[in-house]
């Protein structure tokens, strides 16, 4: 497989260690939606057939619960694995089938590489912005105003430099080991 | 549990959407003689988006709170169920990996010698469980909960601390210490969907249909949880999911830390239930 060896799915997720016994996808909650199933997808990691992956959508609707992991009899981190897919196919930019997921993300992350923290009501609305939905969505967002849930200002982190140098590494340190 | 002194992470949540469990979270801990500072200059611990995507950049947002926890001589508490999984997450790849943080300002901290405890865990020692027996002054009367565990409490089985990952009963028996009845459920650990009510509504719909479905068949009258994205999603979005189950819902979700301190009569519930979306009133009307 050409592009195989650049999926970096780090050898502590174990995939190796499957024996597709699909504990994870009986349990997995969103299974019935994913083109590839949980156990399906570390086969084919088993199988240098990483780019499958990336092109396809499980990953995207996988929603980090994390039942596969605390049932694999062999301790394979599934939803690690799907962090590194992620990654890779942000990489690629091959997200045709991302849907909103890297919008979302986004928008958190910048958030929080500002300033430290994540204002999670405005985060929202600043999602609906973007997304589209903020109009439809507007009785939700008066009612969170009201019960005091949105909060215009939350104090951030004081040292802000030392969050920002931890995007830094970006590329260089989350590869495999 | 911890030999060293406890401060409190509050994570983003508990300082924006779920500040009546922040402020409940502290009351309680005050009520039962276990005062809390909060960690001081504390950061996002990455929350969904970090650990989707980038697992390096999720382990060092998490472990700089760990680190700062070593410099200000703490181990970790954590509150929120997400923050937590994060924590234990970033702290157990770092005892493998500890050359992956090394920050400058952090050169001594070792992120990896501070313990992190859910609140939930905290609270559960048996000596705890006596003082809050001997503090209740409101028995929960007519309260039947569904108690929520969520899913990032009780997994994975290598860092998750509760007495049973598929059926846990810390929260039961804890509610039903307060004088409340909590029903034997089977949904109690499986996922809400928080992470995608933004990002994929339908999806996230149709799990917390089940939840309700099961908690209401079940003969709950309101649910608990320890988590507060779990509340957010539960609390907010009933009208929408009863559209999706095609049976009409109206169940109060708590925090479980809200009950603990209506039932040992602590100031500040009339306040924090007015943060809630879903009226809890008529649920706690008899627990006076």
């Amino acid at each position: 497989m050409s592009d195989a060896p650049e999926i970096k799915v780090s050898s502590e997720t174990c995939y190796t260690q499957c024996f597709s016994c699909a504990k994870c996808t009986s349990g997995c909650p969103v299974a019935d939606e994913m083109d590839i199933k949980p156990h399906q997808a570390m086969r084919l990691l088993q199988l240098d057939k990483g780019d499958e992956l990336v092109a396809a959508a499980s990953p995207w609707l996988c929603i980090g619960c994390q039942t596969c992991l605390g049932r694999c009899p062999n301790n394979v981190d599934i939803p690690s694995a799907f962090s590194r897919i992620r990654q890779e196919a942000i990489r690629r930019n091959q997200l045709d089938k991302a849907g909103n997921v890297p919008l979302f993300d986004d928008i958190m992350l910048s958030m929080i590489k500002r300033s430290g923290r994540v204002n999670d009501g405005l985060m929202a609305a600043k999602y609906k912005f973007k997304a589209g939905g903020l109009l439809k969505d507007w009785k939700m967002g008066l009612k969170m105003l009201k019960a005091g849930k949105m909060k215009l200002f939350m104090k951030g982190v004081s040292d802000t430099a030392s969050v920002a140098a931890l995007f830094e590494k970006h590329s260089e340190q989350s590869e495999d080991e | 549990m911890t030999e060293k002194k406890l401060a409190l992470f509050p994570g983003c949540s508990l300082d924006g959407t779920g500040s009546e469990y922040g402020h409940s979270t502290m009351a309680v801990l005050e009520a039962l003689g276990k005062p809390v500072d909060i960690l001081e200059d504390w950061n996002c611990c990455g929350a969904t988006a970090a650990r989707g995507v980038d697992l390096g950049l999720s382990v060092r947002l998490a472990g700089r709170n760990l680190a700062l926890g070593a410099k200000q001589g703490c181990d970790v508490l954590v509150a929120c169920a997400a923050c937590y999984n994060n924590m234990a997450f970033s702290r157990d790849h770092l005892e493998k990996h500890p050359e992956d943080f090394r920050e400058p300002g952090f050169e001594h901290a070792r992120p990896e010698s501070v313990k992190v405890f859910h609140l939930l865990n905290i609270l559960s020692d048996q000596a705890t469980l006596d003082t809050i027996a001997s503090k209740i002054k409101k028995p929960l009367k007519d309260l039947v909960l569904a108690a929520y565990y969520g899913c990032l409490l009780v997994r994975p089985g290598a860092y998750a601390n509760v007495d049973d990952r598929e059926n846990p009963q810390l929260m039961d028996k804890m509610m039903q210490l307060c004088g409340a009845e909590t029903v034997d459920w089977s949904y109690k650990t499986d996922c809400c969907g928080g992470s995608a009510s933004l990002t994929r509504k339908d999806a996230a719909m149709k799990l917390m249909a089940r939840i309700f479905d099961d908690a209401m068949s079940r003969g709950a009258n309101a649910i608990v949880t320890a988590c507060p994205l779990c509340h957010m999603n539960l609390d907010a979005f009933q009208k929408d999911v009863a559209a999706e189950l095609g049976r009409k819902i109206s169940m109060p979700v708590f925090y479980f830390t809200e009950l603990l301190a209506l039932a040992m009569g602590l100031k500040g519930t009339a306040k924090w239930f007015k943060g809630h979306l879903t009226n809890p009133a008529p649920v706690v009307r008899n627990c006076r």
